[in-house]
């Protein structure tokens, strides 16, 4: 049997959940929990086995599953596995399933609520799934909408304006995709005498250096909205603090990742040359992205919008990493990828557990929770660990690749690199010790340290913090084959096209 | 043989290795969840290091049989690969030499007795689990450091003991200060863990390699600049972890710890590490004078700056703190003379005697309901003899007072100093080498610290008692680990300082740095020997002089030097300095930056494309009229645009 239908499966099978769900009366929220939860994990196991069934030797397209849609438009549903899709659709099964766990605090409308994470879950998964460019690109757009939805209606005060913020900061990035996207099919036809979508197809097209800087800009600028890089950041912070906090794991944790992937899928084979002359920009808005999102975090009252702009630094490395278009970076961008999924991901949920007990985000109106919710207290230490990247918590990795790899392309880009070590650890402490050191603030009433709902969100989480601290090969090993084949595709072209 | 007694040799390092991981583990989880078992936390925890303790003894043993075949003898274990991508691959790999052998046991010995009395110190405390857990995770954490086999599992232990340090320092956490210590020791010590992360990755994209053999054997290839950027880069981590100038700012904040923390972390162990770490690399420092030159520089200047500032404090542990960094500025005027085996030497015995200081104060501490003040201390010799005379013997060991394990190590290391001025010669300052220059810096440092310990021991101990309430001798948990403290600060160098000599052979670079008995012969050294001798009675008898006999007359000096008095005991005002010249400017930028570029800047850009769009499509909404003159006019205009295109 061919096993692509398992990746089909997994990317329908959220799907099918909303045609249940949609079937359940809105009241019966017991049932409605039950039974997304039931699916969210059935679509866990069936990442799982994905990545039991992947073979990480080799670097070619795995599981791939084919349907000629519109043959005669050379649009095929066609979706696949490799080492770069591969840990980011499990993140994504894995960070949804806890999103539907955390759900039961959902006050009102569970069940649009669960929909809206379902349609949200599925559209990520195609998205990394996609192997034609069409698939990708609606994929990609039908994320918006979930998402808009999430922050529109269950957010906090602000929400209508972050929701539409959002929704117009990538909706302008993705119309001009969308033309980008075209105009390659159609360069597919001049070429190769058929239209086609398949973006493997694209490998092998001959650009011209001005095609490829056009597009490559078209292309980086929808990706780097979605990082977000800076300068186009600004939607994040305004989105986290008014999203839920299911909505603002899964933005941090998987959205975001969308940009760099794109970047590695698209950018970096498609328009090698004009990406090996362009790599600088990238370098530079990445380490000042670093550099700028840590000294945001530092100055930042509410505590959403310090790990939001935490996160256009962490991100910053990630981008560095690509950039720098070495093994060390690439793969310790992929690994930080999903490092930051886990612990940026957790940090919302703890930020949500916090607001739910008293619903306030502002850093001022906590303090001493460490004596009053030692348990939570625990686990938060943990994660921020995580973030500043202590060795044998899985930040550590990821950053020492990346950085490798940003002295390998430049000590200069190393060396800005590094003070994001420094600055990490200053902005995250700062929060910790304010929130949770120094005598208890006396509006914070004694509340209830967890519940079980709370440890089986948390125990997972920070048992992969762990994990892939003292074992990243689970993801390195699944990701070198593929990174290096892109690397050595990529020098190869660029030797090609310098002979003649 | 040993070996086939025990367990083979990789499992019995893993195991001495994991056994207070595990105790950690089961204290924070198991012990934390009853009152009950509270007292069991510390109990178990002091066993698992007693029992890596034991396991490292025999390793040792098993080590010696391996030395007397062959020189450069190592036991290995390896547990499995960590990071394998492209160039980088990094294995679980631990070593044990003559080095961290030595390292282990001081880690292990001291650790369990320091753990052994924090159940006297801690007896009262609620979250004893957690200290005690915290206590063994720094123990495992600074095993990795020194038995690891390549400089990124070393910085594993490096950044792991940090972290206990940060978890330490802040366990009273209820007190915003003492979490503000803990965060103020993590961020400076990353600051320096930056330039480790530098200089480790300058030797790994010129070697290819981070494991020391291997290290060690290309070295020699690279080019003398890189050498000396990486050693250099390398160094700015040492200088973080052990205090040294300019980043010594977190040490005498990190007191805010309880006092076995201090006697165990910010004494004996972890802020040794910046100097085993230069150590495990002098093969690299060796080839890099230069950078030498400025570690002993740098020490000698940090020795002498830490001592004035420990002349005038009155608060006991400060002046320990104070006392540490200046003892630590010893051990890397060791090293920047290239004699790596006399630091660690230095390292040993302070750390006994250091140790056991810190102890006592604590003891002093508890018994005087936590006070810290050494102005209501006095005559505490008759409420607390034991611990008066471990505090003496240990004072006497500082002191560098002749056969006191402190008189062998710091002599030896002073006569290093003057002796290996080859390494240092380069460098002269008018008629005087480098060498001699810092001998006699180090030489005057000695003879202040034998004045400003003369000074804590007359200020606590004698005189009258000017604290409020009883004082009581402590209880024997406390007192017995202070009293083998103290034995060992006495008779350790003269029983034990051969063999660790011999042990340390590799990293000695010449005959210059033999143990004392060997150079009994030496008409030079004899010389040099009786003047430090000198100059550690007589700073004693300095300090009882005149805090003891003429307390009037100094106060009356103090008076007279108002102004220089003033800026010792603040320190300088280093801390008020690095405040107003880094850390609130960087705020002041990051707070603009927000405010200008984040939110005016770009956010105005977007919102007024915005409005703008806004703008436009009202008056675009008429060319979607249904009005037919208004199509017309589109459509033709589209056209000519078109056909312009086409054209064109």
């Amino acid at each position: 049997m061919n096993s692509g239908i398992f990746t089909l499966l997994t990317l329908t099978l959220p799907i099918l959940a909303v045609l249940i769900i949609y079937f359940i009366p809105r009241t019966a929220l017991k049932t409605l929990y039950v039974i997304a939860n039931v699916f969210f994990a059935l679509d866990l196991l069936l990442a799982l086995l994905l990545w039991y069934l992947y073979v990480p030797e080799s670097s070619s397209l795995q599981l791939r599953y084919q349907y000629a849609w519109l043959p005669d438009f050379g649009i095929s549903f066609s979706l696949g596995l490799d080492g770069l899709s591969l840990p980011l659709v499990l993140l994504t099964s894995f960070l949804t399933l806890l999103v539907g766990i955390h759900s039961r605090s959902v006050s009102t409308g569970l069940k649009g609520y669960l929909i809206c994470v379902l349609l949200l879950q599925a559209a990520m998964l195609g998205a990394f799934l996609a192997m034609d460019a069409l698939i990708f690109y609606m994929f990609w757009e039908s994320m918006l909408v979930p998402m808009f939805f999430l922050i529109g209606v269950w957010g906090s005060s602000r929400r209508v304006y972050a929701a539409m913020k959002f929704f117009i900061y990538t909706a302008v990035g993705g119309l001009p995709l969308l033309a980008g996207i075209l105009y390659l099919a159609y360069l597919c036809l001049q070429q190769q005498n058929q239209v086609s979508f398949a973006i493997t197809d694209w490998y092998n097209l001959n650009l011209s250096p001005n095609e490829q800087v056009v597009l490559l800009a078209i292309f980086t600028f929808a990706f780097a909205i979605k990082i977000p890089a800076f300068p186009l950041h600004t939607w994040l912070p305004d989105a986290h603090v008014e999203a839920p906090a299911g909505a603002s794991v899964i933005l941090a944790g998987v959205l975001l990742k969308l940009g760099l992937y794109g970047l590695i899928r698209f950018c970096l084979p498609i328009f090698t040359e004009a990406f090996a002359g362009y790599a600088w920009v990238l370098v530079i808005l990445a380490t000042l992205g670093i550099v700028y999102g840590a000294f945001m975090a530092w100055v930042q009252k509410d505590m959403k919008k310090l790990i939001a702009y935490s996160s256009v630094s962490h991100l910053g490395f990630c981008l560095l990493g690509v950039a720098s278009l070495t093994t060390e970076g690439v793969n310790g961008a992929i690994l930080q990828m999903v490092n930051h999924g886990i612990t940026t991901g957790a940090l919302f949920f703890i930020v949500g557990a916090l607001y739910e007990r008293y619903h306030t985000r502002l850093i001022a109106d906590y303090g001493g929770l460490a004596g009053t919710l030692p348990r939570l207290s625990m686990f938060t230490l943990i994660f921020t660990l995580g973030a500043i990247g202590l060795p044998l918590t899985n930040g550590f990795v990821g950053e020492f690749l990346i950085i490798v790899g940003a002295f390998e392309w430049q000590a200069v880009a190393g060396l800005v690199s590094v003070s994001g070590v420094i600055l990490g650890a200053i902005y995250m402490l700062s929060w910790y010790r304010r929130c949770f050191y120094g005598t208890p603030a006396n509006t914070l009433a004694q509340k209830n340290d967890f519940v079980l709902r709370e440890y089986l969100v948390f125990i997972p989480l920070a048992i992969l913090v762990f994990v892939l601290g003292v074992y990243p090969n689970l993801i390195l090993s699944r990701t070198t084959a593929t990174a290096e084949s892109y690397l050595k595709d990529f020098d190869r072209v660029l030797q090609e096209r310098k002979m003649p | 043989m040993l070996e086939s007694l025990a367990m083979p040799v990789e499992k019995q390092i893993i195991a001495a290795l994991l056994l207070p991981l595990f105790s950690a583990v089961i204290s924070y989880f198991a012990f934390n969840s009853h009152k009950k078992l509270h007292v069991l936390s510390g109990w178990v925890a002091s066993a698992s290091v007693f029992g890596s303790f034991i396991l490292f003894l025999i390793l040792f043993y098993t080590l010696r049989l391996g030395l007397a075949q062959e020189v450069n003898a190592i036991l290995n274990s390896d547990l499995g690969s960590w990071i394998n991508v492209g160039l980088v691959q990094i294995d679980f790999m631990l070593r044990i030499d003559g080095l961290s052998a030595v390292m282990s046991l001081l880690v292990t010995g001291v650790g369990f007795l320091i753990h052994v009395y924090a159940n006297g110190y801690m007896a009262k405390d609620e979250n004893r689990p957690r200290f005690f857990a915290y206590l063994n995770l720094f123990i495992f954490a600074m095993l990795i450091l020194v038995l690891a086999d390549n400089l990124l599992l070393l910085f594993v232990g490096w950044e792991g003991v940090g972290l206990c340090s940060y978890l330490l320092i802040g366990f009273w956490h209820k007190d915003m200060n003492n979490a503000q210590a803990g965060q103020k020791a993590f961020v400076v010590n990353r600051i320096g863990d930056a330039g480790f992360i530098v200089g480790m990755i300058t030797l790994f994209l010129a070697t290819g390699t981070l494991s020391f053999s291997q290290l060690q054997s290309l070295a020699v290839s690279l080019s003398p600049e890189l050498v000396a950027l990486a050693a250099l880069c390398l160094f700015i981590g040492a200088i973080g972890k052990s205090a040294q100038l300019p980043l010594f700012v977190w040490l005498p904040d990190a007191m805010a710890g309880p006092t076995p923390v201090s006697a165990l972390i910010h004494a004996a162990t972890m802020v040794t590490a910046g100097i085993y770490l230069i150590c495990r690399l002098s093969f690299l420092y060796t080839l890099a004078p230069s950078v030498l030159a400025l570690i002993a520089i740098i020490g000698a200047l940090t020795a002498f700056f830490a001592a004035t500032i420990a002349l005038v404090q009155n608060d006991i542990k400060k002046v320990l703190a104070y006392s540490t960094i200046s003892q630590l500025g010893f051990m890397f005027m060791a090293l920047g003379a290239g004699a790596y085996s006399n630091a660690i030497y230095h390292v040993i015995t302070h750390a006994f005697f250091k140790a056991c200081l810190f102890m006592c104060a604590g003891s002093v501490i508890n018994a005087c309901h936590h006070e810290q003040d050494m102005r209501h201390y006095g005559g505490l010799w008759k409420k607390m003899p034991c611990t008066f005379a471990c505090y003496l013997v240990a004072v006497l060991a500082i002191a560098g007072v002749p056969w006191t394990s402190g008189f062998y190590s710091k002599d030896a290391l002073l006569w290093t100093v003057f002796s290996e001025g080859d390494i240092l010669s380069f460098l002269h300052l008018g008629d005087y080498s480098l060498a001699v220059l810092i001998y006699y810096l180090g030489l005057f440092t000695a003879l202040l610290t034998a004045i400003y310990m003369g000074r804590s021991l007359v200020m606590t101990f004698f005189g009258q008692y000017r604290g409020h309430g009883e004082v009581k001798e402590s209880s024997a948990v406390m007192v017995v680990p202070i009293a083998i403290l103290a034995s060992l600060s006495y008779f350790f160098a003269s029983r034990y300082g051969d063999i660790l000599m011999e042990l340390l052979y590799p990293w000695t670079r010449s005959d210059m740095q033999l143990s004392h008995h060997l150079l009994a012969e030496n008409p030079v050294f004899k010389e040099r020997e009786h003047l430090s001798m000198f100059v550690a009675l007589g700073g004693l008898a300095l300090a009882l002089t005149f805090f003891w006999y003429l307390p009037k007359v100094t106060q009356a000096v103090a008076k007279v030097f108002a102004w220089p008095h003033k800026l010792l005991s603040h320190k300088y005002y280093i801390d008020e300095i690095y405040n107003w010249v880094i850390v609130e400017p960087l705020r002041f930028v990051a707070g603009a930056l927000f405010k200008v570029i984040d939110r005016a800047l770009i956010e105005g850009l977007v919102n007024g494309s915005g409005a703008l769009v806004l703008v436009l499509s009202r008056r675009a909404r008429v060319l979607q009229s249904s009005m037919l003159s208004s199509n017309v006019l589109t459509m033709s205009t589209a056209l000519i645009l078109f056909l312009f295109w086409l054209l064109w």
